[in-house]
C-alpha cells in the first residue's frame, strides 16, 4: 500500500486546507479515501440517514497534486482507506499556513511509530537554505470488509432544489435566528422562494428569499409539474446547519440545496475541482 | 528610587512586562546604581526571567541610594508585587505608545508602595498605587559562559520555526549538531505517543547570525515559556542568543540591548533518561562522583526516580542505610535525588570499598570547577553576606557542602524531580512477567480470528 502526493501551487495547497478545515468542523473522525483519480473526504456519522454519509468531499487528484502515486491493497482493489481525525490534519494544515505559506507539501502515508500520513513541508527561509518541516499526523487503516460502509450517497428524491443565496448571508440570518431556537425551518418551492424561518411559543421570525435560480435536473421534470407554489419544508437542528455555514467553503461557485420533505436538507457545494455534499437529517421532534 | 521612562519606550517597558507575566504571578523590582531588575520566577521555578533596564532607559534615574545616607548601611528597597495588576497598568501596548508621554516609577519604601504615574496627553495623569512585600534578591545561579553550546539569530527565524508546532504542545527538543538544529516536539509516554502528532523542523546552520554547537546533543525545554522570550524579542527585532550544555543544566535566552536594557531568560531542560543515567552509574567510581555532579534540573518532570527504584529493589538497602547515615545526616532523607546520590555511591562502594570515600572528596574538589553550572535560585541578603540557596535543581549540588558550613543547608525542601510516570508501568506490571511465557499458555497456538488481509 503506498500513496505519495505532492502540492507545490499555494492556491491547492490553500483550498486543500480549507477543505479539511471545513471537515474538521463537522466531526471528530474522518475517512479519506483514496483512488487513482480521486480522494475523499467521508463523514459517517454526522447526519447519517440510514446508511448514507454526512458527508461526502470528493478531490480531483489532478487539480490539487503536482505528482500523484498511489497503490492500493490489490490491484482490482486498488484504493486505500484511512481513518484520521481531521482536527490534527487541519491544525497541521494551518500551522503550514500560518507561518508562512509553504513551498511545497508533500503528503505521503508513511509507517513510522504508527501509520501516519506524513505531511512534509518545504518553507521559505530568510536566507538560501531551505527549512523542512515534517508532521506525522496518526492514521489508521480501515479493513477491507469495512469499505462497504462508504458508499457514495445516492441522490435523494426530493420534493425542491434551489440554489442557496450567498452563503455569508445566509450565515448572518442563521446567526440570529440561533439565539431563538434549536430549530430551523427551511421551505423552498419550484418558484424559486427560499424561506429561512425559526418558530417558538413567543415569536415566528422567517426570511425570504426570492426568485433563487434552480438547478435543472434531468429525469425530474415530469414531477414538478404539480403546484409548483407549494413550499416544501425540512426542519433541521440550527446548530449543525450553522457549523456548516460558518466555514467559507472555499466559496464555492454554486451551493445547491435539496430538500426531502420532513426528512433531509441536502447540501451540494460545485466548485471547479472540489464537490462536497452534506446531508442534514430532519429533527424528529420539533 | 524613582525613574521615569519616556514615551519612545514605554512600549518595550511594557513589552518586558507582557513576557514576564507570561513567566511568573510576581514581579520582583530590584534597583541598583546601574539600573533597574524586573524579575519573575514560575511557580514551579522551572524558568527564570529577568529584564536590566540600565539608567540610559531612563530620562531621569535616582536609585534612591542617595536620600539614605542617613541611615547608613541600609541598602535600597528591593520588593515583589502582584504580576497581574502590574499588568493591567501596562494592559493595551497600542494605547500606551499612543498616548502615554512619560512613565514615572517610584518605590516608597516607607509607605511600601510602588508608585506607577503615567502622564499621558491633554494632560491626563494616571497613578496606579501598587502594595508590595519587601523581599531579598531574585536571582538564578547559573553561568552562559561555561556552556560549551550557543547558537545566535535573528527571532523571526526561532519565531516562525515555533509557529510550525501547536498551540497546546508543552516541550519541544533541539537537538543540535555542527551542521544543522532540529527541533522536535517532545511526545510524553502518557497517553499513547502513536496517537500524537510527531513534528520535526530542521534548521540548516546558515540561518543563523552565530552558531557554535560543539557536538551532537539534545535538550528538552518548556515552548511557552520560549514563546514568551519570542513575544518580547520579535516585535523589537532584536537578535535572540541561547546558550545551552547538557541535558539536565538550564539554557539561557538573552536579548542584548545593552546599554539600554538586555532580557535573560533561564529555562530548566528536562534530565536525561533513565536508561543513560543507569548505564553510567554502573561505571567507576570516578565517573560516579562527575555524573552526581551533572545538574539534573528537572522542572515536573521525569527523571531519574526511576533508578532509584531500581536501585533499591535489586539490592542492600540496608546496607546504603547504614553508609548513608555516615556520611550524611538525616535532613535530607526522603528527597529522591539526593537518594540517588546515596545509591549511586553505595553502588560504586560495592566496587570498591573506598570507593565512597574517594567520589565524595573528588566531589569536593570538583566543586570550585564546577561553580555554578546547576540553575540554582538563591535568595541572597546582601546584609550579612551570606548566600543561602533556593535550588530549583538538583540536591546533588549542595551535598559538597554538608562538610562546610551548616548554615548554608538551612533551608525550605524544595522537592526534586516527581515520580516518572514510567515508574507506575514498573510497579504495577505483571509480577510474574520474568516466568511469564505465552508459549505456555494452552492452546496458544489455536487461531480463532485469521489475520486481516490488509498488510501494510
Amino acid at each position: 500500500m503506498k500513496f505519495r502526493g505532492k502540492m507545490t501551487d499555494i492556491m491547492c495547497i490553500k483550498q486543500f486546507t480549507v477543505v479539511v478545515n471545513t471537515v474538521a468542523r463537522l466531526a471528530k473522525v474522518c475517512t479519506l479515501r483514496i483512488t487513482p483519480q480521486k480522494v475523499f473526504f467521508i463523514i459517517n456519522d454526522a447526519g447519517a440517514v440510514g446508511s448514507s454519509p454526512g458527508l461526502w468531499a470528493e478531490l480531483d487528484q489532478g487539480h490539487f497534486f503536482n505528482e500523484f502515486n498511489m497503490e492500493g491493497v490489490s490491484e482490482e482493489n486498488n484504493e486505500i482507506y484511512l481513518e484520521l481525525q481531521p482536527d490534527k490534519l487541519s491544525r497541521t494544515l494551518n500551522s503550514l499556513k500560518s507561518s508562512q505559506s509553504a513551498r511545497s507539501v508533500k503528503i505521503k502515508l508513511t509507517r513510522k511509530h504508527s501509520p501516519c500520513l506524513t505531511l512534509e513541508a518545504e518553507l521559505p527561509s530568510l536566507s538560501v537554505h531551505a527549512r523542512l518541516v515534517v508532521h506525522d499526523v496518526p492514521v489508521q487503516l480501515i479493513p477491507r470488509r469495512q469499505w462497504h460502509l462508504y458508499h457514495e450517497p445516492e441522490m435523494p428524491q426530493f420534493q425542491a432544489s434551489v440554489y442557496l443565496p450567498p452563503l455569508r448571508q445566509l450565515k448572518h440570518v442563521i446567526e440570529r435566528m440561533k439565539t431563538l431556537s434549536p430549530y430551523v425551518s427551511l421551505s423552498a418551492n419550484r418558484r424559486g422562494t427560499l424561506v429561512v424561518g425559526v418558530t417558538t411559543d413567543t415569536v415566528k421570525v422567517s426570511t425570504h428569499f426570492r426568485h433563487l435560480p434552480m438547478p435543472v435536473w434531468e429525469g425530474q421534470e415530469d414531477s414538478m409539474e404539480s403546484a409548483p407554489e407549494e413550499l416544501h419544508t425540512a426542519t433541521v437542528d440550527i446548530k449543525k446547519f450553522a457549523l456548516f455555514l460558518h466555514g467559507e467553503q472555499g466559496g464555492p461557485t454554486k451551493v445547491i440545496c435539496n430538500i426531502v420533505e420532513d426528512r433531509t436538507i441536502h447540501m451540494f457545494l460545485i466548485n471547479d475541482d472540489v464537490t462536497l455534499q452534506y446531508f442534514l437529517p430532519a429533527a424528529t421532534n420539533t | 528610587m524613582k525613574c521615569v521612562i519616556p514615551g519612545i519606550n514605554i512600549k518595550v517597558f511594557g513589552r518586558a512586562i507582557h513576557s514576564l507575566a507570561k513567566i511568573g504571578e510576581e514581579l520582583y523590582v530590584e534597583p541598583s546604581s546601574k539600573g533597574v531588575a524586573f524579575r519573575t520566577v514560575n511557580s514551579s521555578r522551572s524558568a527564570f526571567a529577568s529584564y536590566t533596564f540600565s539608567s540610559g532607559f531612563f530620562s531621569q534615574y535616582d536609585d534612591g541610594s542617595l536620600n539614605q545616607e542617613k541611615d547608613a548601611g541600609e541598602e535600597t528597597v528591593k520588593c515583589k508585587v502582584a504580576m497581574k495588576a502590574c499588568l493591567n497598568v501596562f494592559k493595551s501596548l497600542a494605547t500606551l505608545e499612543r498616548t502615554v508621554e512619560r512613565c514615572k516609577i517610584t518605590l516608597d519604601g516607607e509607605e511600601d508602595k510602588l508608585g506607577i504615574q503615567l502622564n499621558c496627553r491633554h494632560g491626563i495623569n494616571k497613578t496606579y498605587n501598587l502594595s508590595f512585600i519587601e523581599c531579598e534578591t531574585l536571582q538564578a545561579v547559573f553561568d552562559r559562559e561555561s556552556c560549551p553550546n550557543y547558537i545566535q539569530s535573528q527571532s523571526r527565524v526561532l519565531s516562525d520555526a515555533v509557529l510550525n508546532f501547536q498551540l497546546n504542545q508543552d516541550e519541544v527538543t533541539l537537538c543540535v549538531s555542527p551542521e544543522k538544529i532540529i527541533i522536535r516536539n517532545y511526545v510524553e509516554d502518557e497517553p499513547d505517543p502513536a496517537k500524537a502528532i510527531h513534528t520535526v523542523l530542521t534548521l540548516e546552520a546558515g540561518e543563523f547570525d552565530r552558531y557554535n554547537i560543539t557536538g551532537e546533543g539534545e535538550v528538552t525545554f518548556c515552548l511557552k515559556e520560549f514563546r514568551a522570550v519570542l513575544t518580547f524579542a520579535e516585535p523589537v527585532n532584536l537578535p535572540v542568543t541561547c546558550h545551552f550544555s547538557n541535558p539536565g543544566s538550564p539554557i539561557i535566552f538573552t536579548v542584548d540591548n545593552r546599554p539600554m536594557f538586555e532580557g535573560t531568560f533561564v529555562l530548566a531542560t528536562l534530565a536525561e533518561k533513565s536508561d543513560s543515567q543507569i548505564s553510567r552509574s554502573q561505571s567507576t567510581s570516578k565517573q560516579t562522583a562527575q555524573t552526581t555532579h551533572t545538574p539534573k534540573t528537572v522542572p515536573r518532570i521525569r527523571s531519574s526516580s526511576q533508578t532509584s527504584i531500581n536501585r533499591s529493589q535489586n539490592s542492600t538497602f540496608d546496607n546504603m542505610r547504614s553508609e548513608q547515615s555516615t556520611l550524611r545526616r538525616s535532613d535530607q532523607i526522603g528527597e529522591v535525588s539526593s537518594r540517588l546520590f546515596e545509591k549511586r555511591a553505595s553502588l560504586s562502594s560495592a566496587h570498591n570499598s573506598s570507593a565512597l570515600q574517594t567520589s565524595s572528596q573528588s566531589s569536593l574538589e570538583n566543586k570550585p570547577i564546577l561553580p555554578s553550572s546547576p540553575l540554582r535560585l538563591a535568595r541572597a541578603s546582601t546584609t550579612n553576606g551570606n548566600t543561602s540557596h533556593i535550588n530549583m535543581s538538583m540536591r546533588e549540588m549542595t551535598l559538597p557542602d554538608l562538610n562546610g558550613d551548616e548554615g548554608e543547608r538551612e533551608e525550605e525542601d524544595i522537592p526534586g524531580t516527581p515520580p516518572a510516570k514510567r515508574a507506575k508501568k514498573f510497579i504495577f506490571q505483571r509480577c510474574f512477567e520474568s516466568t511469564f511465557n505465552p508459549e505456555d499458555v494452552p492452546g496458544h497456538d489455536r487461531v480463532l480470528a485469521e489475520d486481516s488481509d490488509e498488510g501494510f
